[in-house]
């Protein structure tokens, strides 16, 4: 069904691993050089940055296209013709899509990625369109549908992703009440939780095993987020059933642990990450969902917990034998961890700043932010 | 071919030996994994919380605990965390110099956000720097300082962004520059940023640095350039600069093979000229077949250059 070969998708990962190897001092230049050959594809990449370049020019040409269309229309547009138009404008983006990719062997260069964004874009108006009058409900069923599409022919892990994310919101324009919609979108997730997480064991440690494991750890994470209300309640008003209150109270604490012993125990790192967040926003939820007064010295103990949890588990992990326990280990052993750190380092830059200097403001003093030397706050 | 297949052919033709046979199988079954990553995660929103907690706690409680308490406690811990570091901290290189321990960036990081703690609240209570220009440019020193001694990244962002705010400048992604003096300060911030970083690295100090320089201060003068483009009367200013500068990024990006400066070229010059040009087309026609035109010929360019130099990242 993919556009794009197994073993080419094997192989430009692996052309990553060699890189890292190389990087991190595993194997050398020569080593690294003697293993290109074997690790040749016939297909067109660009840089990230190029790349994102030309998705964002290709995808305003599609829907300037598109604009010019609806603009000549204009006296003869209706509900059913702009419906039509929509799914033409689907069909027309993915085909060109297909056809670029397959006269020019394109993979992940933007271009065509853009023509794919935009049919989801387009099949989600269109459906929204049929009954007659706008529906988002059918409008996030053609978004999912289209992001499925794209990410089988063209095996995107974004757009499998997408179609996780945006298969949920189906049910809550639904008329229903708030405990049923969490109740029907949790189990949507937790199958695909469940399909997810077959179909990484059935190919681990390979590809397609890493693209089924984000999205597994997406479904999980959803499953949270409709969990905890005091997260979601933007996304649907809670009930307030004293049942349901406390049975998701309960299910918060839970989940995160759960979810944590499973990604430890498969040695899942996407899960093991998304778990991680999920144990942080169910202690920053705690007290909202107590409806306990939030004090000045809270962040302090939330704080040391997050260093002391650090500063354990390296120290429990380097004690043991040669330094790891069941293989996890708490120093770098590829470049690419550093890398990661380093970006981050660097990304800090844009922390909330400072007060301008020629601020005519009072002064003011707390709150010791990240940037701009933690003269944020009031006083 | 899976990897573990590939890593046994490569052991079988004598690219690989036996050990590295082992250990590369071991991280691609996942058998051996780091949380590096993780728990450097866990230590920055540690301290971050900490340090948000204090101030917090010092600004509710002031009258309580006092002045002079609160000032103690925050000293001792900028002289804990400061001397930790100066007592356990490699010796200094101009080149990358890795961590002693774990948690030793984010002592240093800890202590920095303490000073500024204890320099913004010195200022509010007594008022010794008259202000905060002062304050911020005595941190963005220190800051600047024990990055470079330490070899920080965490560190530099927050002496850059401290400079930032002593030239008057909100570095937040939501802020609009919205003035010519405040133009002025971003450009001359991103003029600062380019040169020192430019500088130093010909001087061979800490080289992995220079990107940190070039990206923020190459954004600095290209937002306050093109914010200038909205100006109803020194537009005609700002838009040559813009075009200049846009296209100095794109030569100097391919040139260097530096791709992020070619994308901001790109969409920086190409935003700019159309917010200008644009309105004056004067129908919505005319201005989708001027997106569809212009856009298209970017597209062929971008592809020329990701066709003839953009491959090898």
């Amino acid at each position: 069904m993919s556009l794009y070969s197994r073993d080419d998708e094997r192989t430009i990962r692996q052309q990553r691993l060699v890189e890292d190897w190389t990087k991190s001092g595993l194997i050398t230049p020569e080593q690294r050089a003697q293993m290109q050959p074997s690790l040749q594809v016939d297909l067109r990449r660009t840089n990230l940055f190029l790349r994102i370049t030309l998705f964002l020019f290709a995808f305003l040409i599609i829907n300037a296209l598109a604009g010019l269309v609806v603009v000549f229309l204009d006296n003869m547009m209706s509900a059913t013709t702009l419906q039509w138009l929509a799914f033409g404008a689907a069909i027309a983006s993915v085909l060109a899509a297909q056809a670029v990719v397959k006269a020019y062997r394109l993979y992940h260069f933007g271009v065509e990625e853009a023509l794919c964004a935009a049919a989801v874009v387009f099949l989600a108006i269109a459906f929204a369109q049929l009954p007659g009058e706008f529906s988002t409900m059918l409008g996030f069923a053609g978004a999912t549908v289209g992001a499925l599409v794209v990410f089988v022919r063209f095996n995107y892990t974004y757009a499998a992703v997408a179609a996780t994310l945006l298969a949920p919101l189906v049910v809550f324009d639904n008329e229903q009440s708030d405990t049923f919609r969490r109740l029907v979108a949790f189990v949507l997730l937790f199958a695909i939780f469940f399909i997810a997480r077959q179909r990484r064991e059935d190919h681990k440690p390979d590809h397609p095993a890493d693209t089924f494991g984000m999205v597994q750890a997406v479904a999980w994470g959803g499953m949270y987020v409709i969990t905890n209300l005091k997260v979601s309640s933007l996304l649907s008003v809670p009930d307030g059933y004293g049942a349901v209150y406390w049975t998701t109270y309960v299910a918060i604490w839970i989940m995160p642990i759960a979810g944590l012993v499973g990604a430890i125990r498969d040695r899942h790192r996407a899960l093991l990450n998304v778990n991680i967040v999920l144990a942080i926003v169910t202690l920053l939820s705690n007290k909202p969902y107590l409806g306990a007064e939030s004090k000045p010295w809270d962040p302090i103990l939330f704080g040391v917990f997050m260093l002391a949890i650090a500063i354990g588990v390296r120290r429990w992990l380097e004690s043991g034998p040669n330094g790891s326990r069941a293989g996890y280990v708490a120093g770098r052993i590829l470049r690419s961890e550093s890398d990661t750190l380093s970006l981050l380092g660097s990304a800090t830059v844009l922390a909330p700043g400072a007060p301008a200097a020629t601020s005519d403001q009072p002064a003011s003093f707390g709150g010791g932010e990240s940037g701009g030397g933690g003269a944020t706050g009031k006083f | 071919m899976t990897t573990i297949e590939r890593l046994d052919e490569w052991k079988a033709i004598g690219i690989i030996s036996e050990t590295q046979h082992a250990s590369l199988s071991a991280l691609v079954r996942g058998e051996r994994l780091s949380v590096f990553v993780e728990l450097n995660a866990l230590l920055y929103i540690g301290v971050l919380s900490v340090i948000g907690g204090l101030g917090w706690t010092f600004r509710d409680y002031v009258q309580d605990l006092g002045d002079a308490a609160i000032l103690s406690i925050l000293i001792v811990l900028v002289t804990a965390a400061l001397g930790y570091c100066f007592a356990r901290g490699n010796p200094y290189s101009n080149a990358q110099v890795e961590s002693p321990t774990l948690i030793f960036d984010y002592v240093l990081y800890f202590g920095c956000l303490a000073f500024s703690l204890t320099l913004a609240f010195v200022e509010t209570r007594f008022g010794i720097f008259g202000g905060w220009d002062w304050h911020l440019l005595a941190a963005a020193l220190l800051f600047g300082a024990l990055a470079y001694r330490f070899d920080n990244r965490f560190v530099l962002s927050l002496a850059l962004s401290t400079i930032a705010g002593y030239l008057g400048l909100t570095l937040s992604l939501m802020d609009a520059i919205d003035s010519d003096v405040l133009r002025a300060s971003a450009i001359a911030y991103g003029a600062l940023l380019l040169g020192v970083g430019l500088v130093l690295n010909r001087a061979g100090i800490k080289r992995h640095f220079l990107d940190v320089y070039l990206q923020l201060g190459a954004n600095a003068v290209l937002l306050a350039m093109i914010s200038g483009i909205f100006e109803p009367v020194s537009w005609t200013a700002y838009l040559p600069g813009l075009l200049l500068l846009s296209a100095a990024a794109i030569y100097f990006g391919i040139g260097y093979r530096k791709f992020a400066f070619v994308a901001y070229g790109t969409l920086y010059g190409y935003a700019g000229l159309t917010a200008r040009l644009l309105p004056s087309v004067g129908s919505i026609t005319g201005a989708l077949i001027y997106l569809i035109f212009t856009g298209s010929l970017v597209i062929v360019a971008l592809v020329v250059v990701a066709r003839r130099f953009g491959r090898d990242e």
